[in-house]
């Protein structure tokens, strides 16, 4: 039961890693370019005497990529409700599918817990990944 | 042995609508049974509840001697194909089987490879993209591999063509004939079962008409055709189920033993087709009188 869901959850679980991963190196990118051009406008602004204007400078740069994660975080639970939540148990009614399913020697109850406590695990690592972030 | 389906006035409901109504049936081990009746005649929902998709809403079953689904061990023991032939549409063939291998304790991996072999379907191919008649074939091979001691299949052969009907229904009774599982199989074309059932129920407006061995319905069953007469004219012991009466002639179908009855006509025996027809339209009469007579009362 337990290959069985994994194997119908594969394709979602590679596509969120995959989406993970591109953020992870994104923000990681952009976090070092923030980094450094802190380190170096700072260094400059003292001796311009205009470090007002250059720290709002900088703010306003990496603005867009801060509203990029801010808005991930949120719509995060969303998305896995959608593209994990939903086709866990709506799918196979859909298609008829848990009559194959409830036809096998496995009883419906642990079909269920099964599935509810494979997503579920793997919806509680990707929060993980995400609050590791901040 | 005990029966294979035992149910004791049976009953069905959805919301105000009877779907299964006083289903009694005592279905001995070792048939291939056929479960004929009209398009929502209630077979679909008398085959759920047997493998137990479904809860009745009254009365009781048992199949095999215990409740439907009440464990593993009792779903191991019960192999099921819904209507459609339901299958995981992005798993592959091979897929399929594993999924067997490891959801049964029974399961037979060399006849569900010989099975995929046999029926020249490739092992990586998905099984969204097989024909009607080679999903159907697949249903049947995970269905058959768990090595049960009843099959249920729901309308197997509705969507196939003709040469995938046959295919489908020899491949069915080959499994059956080397494994000795019982099968109750469903169908609203006689004709489809004729080559395949050696016993009969017939399911109407949610109520069993009929049910027996083939051969016994065939032999007990007489179309008598005869100078017009009523039905009390005829002897006692015949059992009319049908009669049409034209100006100067009548004709009946009758229930009697197995002897021939005698008098002045001609008796025959039915084909299973008119045999299954006339049971079907005398229900179909019956229901429909009913509901004339309420409506008459209503007013």
């Amino acid at each position: 039961m337990i290959w069985l869901t994994w194997r119908q959850f594969r394709a979602q679980a590679v596509a969120a890693v995959v989406i993970l991963a591109a953020a992870t190196v994104y923000f990681v990118a952009t976090g070092l370019g923030m980094h450094h051009s802190y380190a170096a406008d700072l260094a400059s602004c003292t001796a311009q005497n205009n470090c007002d204007t250059v720290l709002n400078q900088l703010q306003g740069s990496y603005m867009a990529a801060f509203n990029l994660a801010e808005i991930l975080l949120i719509a995060a639970p969303a998305l896995i409700g959608i593209f994990w939540g939903a086709p866990l148990i709506g799918r196979e009614l859909e298609t008829g599918t848990h009559q194959v399913a409830w036809n096998q020697s496995v009883t419906r109850t642990r079909w269920l817990a099964i599935k509810l406590a494979g997503v579920g695990l793997a919806s509680i690592i990707t929060a993980g990944v995400l609050r590791a972030w901040k | 042995m005990s029966a294979i389906l035992h149910a004791q006035a049976l009953g069905k409901r959805y919301g105000r609508r009877q779907a299964l109504a006083e289903c009694t049936l005592e279905i001995p081990p070792g048939h291939v049974v056929g479960l004929v009746g009209p398009n929502g005649a209630g077979k679909t929902t008398l085959l759920k509840i047997a493998c137990g998709m479904l809860a009745p809403t009254s009365g009781r079953i048992e199949v095999l001697g215990e409740q439907p689904a009440a464990d593993p061990a009792q779903l191991a023991r019960i192999g099921y194909v819904a209507q459609d032939t339901p299958t995981y549409a992005n798993l592959s063939v091979a897929d399929h089987l594993k999924l067997g291998a490891k959801l049964n304790p029974r399961w037979d991996t060399e006849l569900a490879q010989a099975r995929i072999e046999q029926l020249d379907l490739d092992p990586r191919q998905k099984a969204g993209k097989l024909s009607g008649g080679q999903r159907a074939q697949l249903a049947l091979t995970v269905a058959v591999a768990k090595r049960p001691e009843l099959l249920i299949l729901d309308e197997p052969v509705a969507s196939l063509d003709p040469l995938a009907r046959r295919s489908f229904l020899r491949h069915l009774m080959e499994s059956v004939a080397e494994n000795g599982t019982s099968v109750i199989l469903s169908s609203h074309l006689v004709s489809d079962l004729e080559r395949v059932c050696d016993y009969l129920v017939v399911l109407v407006s949610s109520r069993v008409q009929l049910a027996g061995e083939t051969d016994d319905l065939l032999a007990q069953h007489y179309r008598i055709v005869c100078t017009r007469r009523e039905e009390s004219d005829l002897p006692s012991d015949l059992e009319v189920i049908w009669a049409e009466h034209t100006d100067r002639q009548s004709t009946f179908v009758v229930r009697g033993d197995t002897e021939t009855p005698t008098g002045d006509w001609v008796a025959d025996h039915l084909e299973l087709e008119d045999l299954v027809l006339t049971y079907m339209e005398r229900a179909a009469d019956s229901g429909r009188r009913a509901k004339t007579q309420k409506t008459e009362d209503a007013r």
